[in-house]
């Protein structure tokens, strides 16, 4: 039996899988995004998040504009969190998750380089685009 | 071997099957644990076939370490599990696979289209010493490093975060922090109570990495920090885990880790519902410490894909030895899950909490990552089913002083328990089994472990 693959094709396959997985990964992002816009509405809910921050007491302030930039940031966040899969898999020692996690002292472990899905960030950027437009509609 | 089959209907399940065949090869030709378990003689047949194998518990690996292992040489890096779930487990990995590792994901980053105005994220890593020598693996992003374990780290984290770097090709503000969801909350309180304000930093993810931290909590801390929150599911023994991308949503898992749902009680796998997740790691990314089928003690909620192909999604429902299940002819049902009973229980002020990282700031701020206090216990009949669920509590203020409010907060946890279990409220409703909440003051129970 031989235990090897060839590395370029493993990699392709891998990316193929990468592409499924940022796409189921996108879809649940975008019902979120969807939930907040219908229970709340997106300026309630950017007006929250700014409340709470500065301490601006009243809704009222929310301008259009800072749903606008939440949106912003969503969409941003959006991109640059495949990067934190990466980070994330580099912290395999972390003993994460709610399991062991739930505690205290679980699951930190982080490498100093991370990554994995540093691949799939760049696929992430490609699709911001429409994820920008999905949100301008809000 | 052909890596090109277009036998099935995704390239996940096409690259989980291939690895999952060299996973099983690699194992019955080097470890004398999987030799006897997984005997050559009986035909495997790839993903399909990955149910009929045997579980792997945690027990097992303890009880035949130096058996289990693939590569009889000195580990070229040594994990561990923290032992708070039992005895200390040490995990090795050999030069091999950290090897195959580094070489896998650069080829992976290589030959990806970057833009080249594309900018490499600043991340910022808050350290952990408390599960070994991480696993290096090559990434797009710049990380800096810093830890939160006294006020001098985290005053040196909060520089990290101002500071505007010039680095070529990177992002000029750190733009995420990874990290603990213990040291997250604890940057963070430490923050507050400092008076800074998070959202003024350019921060706009912020990546946990373990622990178990509420949807509430969570979208707490996005908007504290106007980041968008990701966790991470994982754990030591197997490489791979699963992301969960914004609050609330469910964990979808790493190509390069096969998980399972099955039921506790019968040990079949589940299409949907609850279960405990297994979770199988692959070769050639584990080599030196395989686990085929491990049996993570993790109650999820297994989410079928919508279209035909489609891998499944889990909710993470908490440990199955802290929340209290039962078997149905349907399936296993929930009586009170870790999980929920957590989130329940944190929304309320009254219940008494531990700091942790005590003087990195205010023991009240220290609470944001803390543990509460509280103990879970059930009594069975001969049967196996439970008759009696003991809840005890301890409150900031000793209850007696204030029966009112300890009453209301008793209907409030009562109500809560049983809008998330149905089989709880019925089984209550019928008198076949007594919800008990008792109240005490702080110091009369320990802070609870969701471990």
């Amino acid at each position: 039996m031989e235990n090897t693959a060839p590395l370029d094709q493993l990699v392709e396959l891998y990316q193929r899988a990468a592409k499924e997985r940022q796409d189921g990964l996108m879809k649940f992002v975008l019902e979120a995004v969807a939930e907040h816009s219908t229970a709340e509405g997106a300026e309630a809910f950017a007006a929250e998040a700014m409340k709470l921050a500065s301490n601006e007491a009243a809704i009222a302030e929310t301008s259009a504009a800072e749903a606008a930039e939440a949106g912003v940031a969503e969409a941003t966040a959006f991109a640059a969190q495949e990067f934190s899969v990466a980070e994330a898999m580099a912290g395999e020692a972390a003993e994460a998750s709610i399991a062991e996690g739930m505690a205290l002292e679980a699951g930190e472990a982080i490498a100093a380089e991370a990554g994995i899905a540093e691949a799939l960030s760049m696929k992430a950027a490609e699709t911001s685009q429409t994820y920008n437009a999905f949100l301008s509609k809000l | 071997m052909n890596l090109q089959s277009t036998e099935f209907k995704t390239a996940t399940a096409a690259f989980r099957d291939k690895l999952l065949r060299l996973t099983i090869d690699w194992c019955r030709e080097n470890s004398p644990f999987y030799q006897q378990r997984l005997p050559l003689a009986a035909k495997f047949d790839g993903l399909q076939s990955l149910h009929a194998l045997p579980l792997l518990r945690r027990e097992d690996i303890l009880n035949n370490h130096s058996e289990f292992l693939c590569d009889a040489g000195p580990p070229a890096s040594v994990q561990y599990t923290t032992g708070t779930t039992g005895t200390f487990l040490p995990l090795y990995r050999n030069q091999a696979e950290l090897a195959f590792i580094e070489q896998f994901y650069t080829a992976n980053l290589q030959s990806r289209n970057i833009a080249a105005d594309t900018k490499r994220p600043l991340h910022l890593s808050l350290s952990s010493a408390y599960h070994g020598a991480p696993t290096p693996i090559p990434s797009a992003s710049y990380v800096l490093s810093a830890g939160v374990y006294d006020r001098t780290q985290a005053n040196q984290a909060v520089n990290l975060l101002k500071n505007t770097f010039s680095f070529e090709g990177v992002e000029k503000r750190v733009s995420g922090i990874v990290g603990g969801d213990l040291a997250i909350k604890a940057l963070t309180a430490f923050l507050m109570d400092e008076g800074i304000d998070p959202s003024e930093f350019a921060v706009r993810n912020l990546v946990f990495t373990g622990g178990y931290t509420s949807t509430k909590t969570k979208n707490n801390l996005a908007k504290i920090w106007k980041a968008t929150v990701v966790d991470r599911y994982s754990l030591s023994e197997v490489f791979g885990g699963a992301t969960q991308p914004t609050p609330g949503a469910p964990f979808s898992f790493d190509i390069e880790v096969i998980p399972e749902v099955i039921d506790p009680f019968s040990l079949k796998p589940v299409s949907s519902g609850v279960g405990v997740l297994v979770l199988t790691s692959l070769y050639p990314f584990s080599q030196m410490m395989p686990v085929i089928r491990y049996y993570t003690g993790d109650l999820v909620e297994k989410v079928p894909g919508k279209e035909d192909g489609e891998e499944f999604v889990v909710h993470l429902l908490g440990r199955e030895r802290r929340s209290i299940i039962e078997s149905h002819s349907h399936g296993t049902k929930p009586l009170v899950l870790a999980g929920n009973l957590h989130e329940t229980l944190e929304a309320l002020p009254d219940v008494a909490a531990s700091p942790r990282y005590r003087g990195l700031a205010s023991d009240l701020a220290m609470e944001f990552a803390g543990k509460l206090h509280y103990k879970i216990e059930n009594e069975t009949q001969k049967n196996g089913q439970t008759n009696a669920i003991n809840i005890t509590i301890g409150l900031r203020y000793a209850p007696w002083i204030y029966p009112e409010r300890t009453a209301s907060i008793a209907t409030q946890i009562r109500r809560q328990l049983y809008q998330a279990s149905d089989t709880l409220a019925k089984r209550v409703k019928e008198g076949s089994l007594s919800l008990n909440l008792n109240f005490v003051r702080a110091e009369q129970v320990p802070p609870f472990t969701m471990k």
